[in-house]
């Protein structure tokens, strides 16, 4: 994918796409290296334009979250929160992404630079979908049946036997 | 839809429990969710495709016992709502089962009585290895009748031998019980007269009306009035009659088998009267024994019942038994109030069981014994732990399943 075509881009005229592009650099990434390490800082949010990604969260073991393909963003929850990374992106196939730096991201919006505030209304949209679907999830979730802790299951023993018990 | 609200009522008793929510949450989760797709070729030539279900809510007190409905829009979750609801009833009233429900998505209206037999008979070929006399006994519901229990014992025996212990509600000449049509009416009279009778209201003489004048309230009105009760109102849906004096229960049963709208309307010596001043009157006991949902908050305000007894499912919204409780009516829960039924269900599964069968008088005086241990224990706990009667009798049922449970060892 050239990333003119990049869905991130597509409000932009052509000048504006050259005028970001000459900010941006293009990275490549071989199968299994990582892109983003969850709990570090990064500097960059970095659009997917060939290749597929997975996601990760680690916790006692790591999980596999979901899989990424082009037109993805990656690393834009940093940018926009200042917060360090969310998730553990590495690429699953050899990949191709275009690597656009915090500073100059941040710079122009600052500065109010119309071509930048679009992408990261893109980003935005791309971010409040997947809240959405993050609490799809949540709420499939929370209808499973929950695990019951033994003190639990002691505390309703107790209950019934004795606090009920008529 | 009324089981959303006895759902209600159950996480009500829950909370006042304090068992915490993840308990709440498993006592009301499913132990089996059956479902199914009966496919056959109907007597017109085409080939119809039917869902059924069954769902097994919670075994720890004996096998599944539940209704089986028929009905166009069964689903998987009123189901098992329903089957739950089971539980609750089965060990409100003592009785060794747990709950169960069942349904096949079918409009029986719609379909020739070959058809609707091939399709009872296919559905048990579907879940024949997940019902029996000691694993899950059906038992009719909504559009189910003791002939489709017949089709259900008959096509299970042919997989795994005599069986009529399988289903309960069967025809009198197949292994049904004596006394059953009459058995949810019963109860709800006694119901009626032994709350009056804690109440310190005489039954001699105390002014009752029913809405519903089917099998359950023409029998409650019978054995209400051997007992020397008046029925003063009484409405149906075709609308509602006084009668100060009180009227004649038999009579009044053989006007609606009799009249072409099945009707209590046009009774002999009736005035006609209407939903809103029945449900206003000053009475010592209001039956509501027909359809759910009718006692919301508007009535509720209105009512100037003494007791009412809930002998349909589902009569009263929970904001309406929050009004009725702070005005001091006594609510008597649909769980104890109609759960004669269930009860005589199971005398014709211990019937079945032990080849042996009494006669109307014996299964009368058997259910008489149950229901009124079953009262007491739901009035003892009331009374002393100063709760509501539902409250109270939701509070029995999760206690009585909750040490079934921890007993057999979670």
């Amino acid at each position: 994918m050239d990333f003119a075509n990049h869905p991130a881009f597509k409000h932009l005229d052509a000048a504006q796409v050259e005028d970001l592009a000459s900010a941006c650099e293009v990275v490549e990434r071989s199968a299994k290296q990582e892109i983003i390490r969850r709990g570090e800082r990064g500097d960059a949010v970095f659009f997917l334009l060939e290749g597929e990604l997975e996601v990760y969260v680690d916790g006692k073991e790591r999980q596999l979250i979901t899989a990424l393909h082009p037109p993805a963003v990656v690393g834009e929850m940093e940018l926009l929160t200042d917060q360090p990374r969310s998730a553990t992106v590495a690429a699953k196939t050899d990949a191709k992404l275009l690597s656009l730096p915090f500073e100059a991201a941040r710079e122009r919006m600052r500065e109010g630079d119309p071509a930048t505030l679009k992408v990261i209304g893109t980003i935005a949209s791309i971010l409040a979908k997947r809240l959405a679907r993050t609490l799809d999830i949540l709420a499939e979730i929370a209808d499973r049946p929950t695990r019951v802790r033994s003190e639990e299951l002691d505390d309703f023993r107790k209950k019934l036997f004795s606090d009920w018990s008529s | 839809m009324s089981f959303e609200d006895t759902l209600r009522y159950f996480s009500t008793a829950a909370r006042v429990m304090d068992v915490g929510e993840r308990i709440e949450r498993l006592l009301a989760t499913p132990q089996r969710q059956l479902k199914v797709e009966v496919a056959m070729e109907m007597a017109d030539g085409s080939v119809g495709v039917f869902n059924g279900f069954r769902v097994q809510h919670n075994g720890a007190r004996g096998p599944f016992k539940g209704g089986l409905r028929f009905h166009p829009e069964v689903d998987q979750d009123e189901v098992t709502a329903l089957a739950s609801l089971m539980t609750w009833k089965a060990a409100v009233v003592g009785i060794p089962y747990g709950g169960a429900k069942g349904g096949i998505q079918v409009d029986p209206r719609g379909l020739a009585r070959n058809d609707l037999e091939k399709l009872t008979r296919r559905f048990v070929d579907h879940i024949h290895m997940f019902i029996g006399p000691d694993l899950d006994i059906p038992a009719p519901d909504v559009n189910t009748n003791a002939q489709t229990m017949a089709w259900i014992m008959d096509q299970y025996s042919k997989f795994h031998g005599f069986s009529p212990g399988v289903v309960t509600g069967k025809p009198v000449e197949l292994y049904g019980s004596q006394g059953r049509e009459a058995a949810t009416g019963r109860g709800v009279a006694w119901c009626t007269m032994w709350a009056l009778d804690d109440l310190g209201i005489p039954v001699e003489g105390a002014r009752i009306a029913l809405q519903g004048y089917g099998n359950v309230g023409s029998w409650a009105a019978r054995v209400l009035e051997e007992r020397g009760a008046k029925l003063v109102a009484v409405g149906d849906h075709g609308g509602y009659v006084e009668n100060p004096d009180g009227f004649d229960a038999l009579a009044l049963a053989e006007h609606v088998r009799q009249s072409p709208d099945h009707s209590v309307v046009g009774f002999p010596g009736s005035d006609a009267s209407t939903f809103e001043r029945v449900f206003s009157m000053e009475l010592d006991a209001l039956i509501p024994a027909a359809l759910g949902g009718v006692i919301d908050s508007e009535v509720a305000r209105n009512v100037r019942a003494k007791v009412i007894v809930e002998a349909a499912n589902g009569p009263t919204k929970p904001a309406a038994h929050q009004i009725l409780l702070s005005r001091d009516v006594r609510v008597i829960p649909d769980v104890l109030a109609n759960a004669g039924g269930v009860t005589c269900s199971y005398f014709e599964w211990v019937q079945n069981t032990q080849r042996y069968y009494w006669d109307e008088d014996e299964v009368n005086s058997r259910l008489e014994r149950i229901l009124r241990r079953a009262y007491r224990n739901v009035n003892r706990l009331a009374e002393s732990k100063k709760l509501d009667h539902r409250t109270a009798a939701f509070i029995l049922a999760i206690r009585e399943v909750g040490k079934a449970t921890v007993l057999r060892g979670v």
